[in-house]
């Protein structure tokens, strides 16, 4: 998701720095006089153009209204973009011939995060649920203590909580974690 | 890189969805017969019929149009560097750390080596950059004390050493 936003954000700026330099640069040309002196002289809005729109305003400005439409719609999406990547939160759902029991995502998280927080090295987490087919995964941002080996962090903080919550929902897990080292250490709890 | 560009296109999404809604209001606006709203469209075609393409008021427009293209195409062509580095993989878990955290964590480590006034730190997949700011006129072993702590704090957190690690040593310029 977050590689889609990049690529999204890195093509439109690509395209509106095209399209400014191009007006811009077409402009500049123009002015000093890169197409000829009668270019340069002419008015920015010349009587053919004002006439053409006019005897066509039956059609160009619902065409032009819709199309403003269409870009504010766009530039409001590609602004939404910009928001924080939400943490999954996929709820786990047992299937059954009589019905199903769905465990909440915020169960699972709440209870991840309660058994990393009280590791000493841990000093904040977050954590989303992801269901995969076949799995759970449990998406977690960890800031521990600087220094923290990484080893430490997979063998001692990490792999014991997805143990246990594979033993509780009784499915596979694994984690995928974004680690930080963290300047400020916690007080004892 | 990557932070800029969120922040360019936080902003250009933003004047770009202002732009259009304030036309599509005039558009309506005009359609139901009023004049403008909030665009004077009325005094932008006047002055459009008025004046020609050398007037300075084109380039006052033109220039700042050139100037933010080429910011928007240098942060859209420019290489944008991972934020995050693959430092542990397993069947129970993959782990991901923060480059920038790793910068911040060489930097303190770093603050320690004596002599060290300021440091900054950048980290790419491959590369290290240390730049270290010193008051001691004749900076001695810094290089290879700064070297050496970056080298072992990354050793010491299980963190790959890249094989470029860079110092540069600021001191004051020795007066005669």
């Amino acid at each position: 998701m977050r590689h889609r936003r990049d690529v999204v954000n890195r093509t439109v700026l690509i395209v509106l720095g095209l399209l400014l330099l191009a007006a811009g640069g077409y402009a500049l040309l123009r002015s000093y006089g890169a197409f000829g002196s009668d270019q340069a002289e002419e008015m920015l809005l010349v009587d053919d153009v004002h006439d053409w729109v006019r005897r066509n305003d039956d059609w160009f400005w619902p065409v032009a209204g819709v199309v403003a439409a269409l870009v504010a719609f766009a530039a409001l999406r590609w602004l939404w973009a910009q928001r924080p990547i939400p943490m999954p939160n996929d709820d786990l759902v047992y299937q059954a011939e009589d019905g199903s029991t769905v465990v909440r995502s915020s169960v699972l998280s709440d209870a991840v995060e309660d058994e990393l927080k009280h590791d000493q090295l841990v000093e904040e987490v977050r954590v989303g649920i992801e269901q995969d087919s076949d799995a759970t995964v449990l998406v977690t941002q960890l800031a521990v203590r600087d220094g923290t080996h990484v080893a430490a962090v997979a063998d001692d903080i990490v792999r014991p909580a997805v143990r246990h919550c594979s033993e509780a929902t009784g499915r596979p897990a694994s984690a995928r974690v974004i680690l930080e080292y963290s300047e400020n250490h916690r007080m004892v709890r | 890189m990557r932070a800029a560009a969120r922040i360019a296109a936080v902003i250009a999404a933003a004047a770009l969805a202002l732009a259009a809604l304030l036309i599509l209001i005039e558009i309506v606006a005009a359609a139901l017969g009023n004049g403008h709203v909030f665009l004077p469209y009325e005094d932008w075609s006047e002055f459009a019929r008025t004046h020609d393409w050398q007037s300075d008021e084109v380039r006052f427009i033109a220039i700042p149009m050139v100037l933010v293209g080429i910011a928007l195409l240098v942060i859209g062509l420019a290489p944008w560097r991972p934020s995050l580095v693959n430092v542990y993989e397993s069947d129970v878990a993959e782990i991901h750390v923060r480059r920038r955290s790793v910068a911040r964590s060489l930097e303190r480590a770093v603050q320690h080596v004596d002599g060290v006034d300021r440091c900054f730190v950048s980290v790419a997949p491959s590369r290290v950059k240390v730049r270290v700011t010193t008051s001691r006129r004749l900076p001695g072993d810094l290089r290879p004390l700064t070297h050496s702590a970056v080298t072992e704090h990354l050793s010491g957190m299980g963190l790959p050493v890249p094989s470029d690690v860079r110092v540069r040593v600021v001191a004051p310029k020795a007066s005669s």
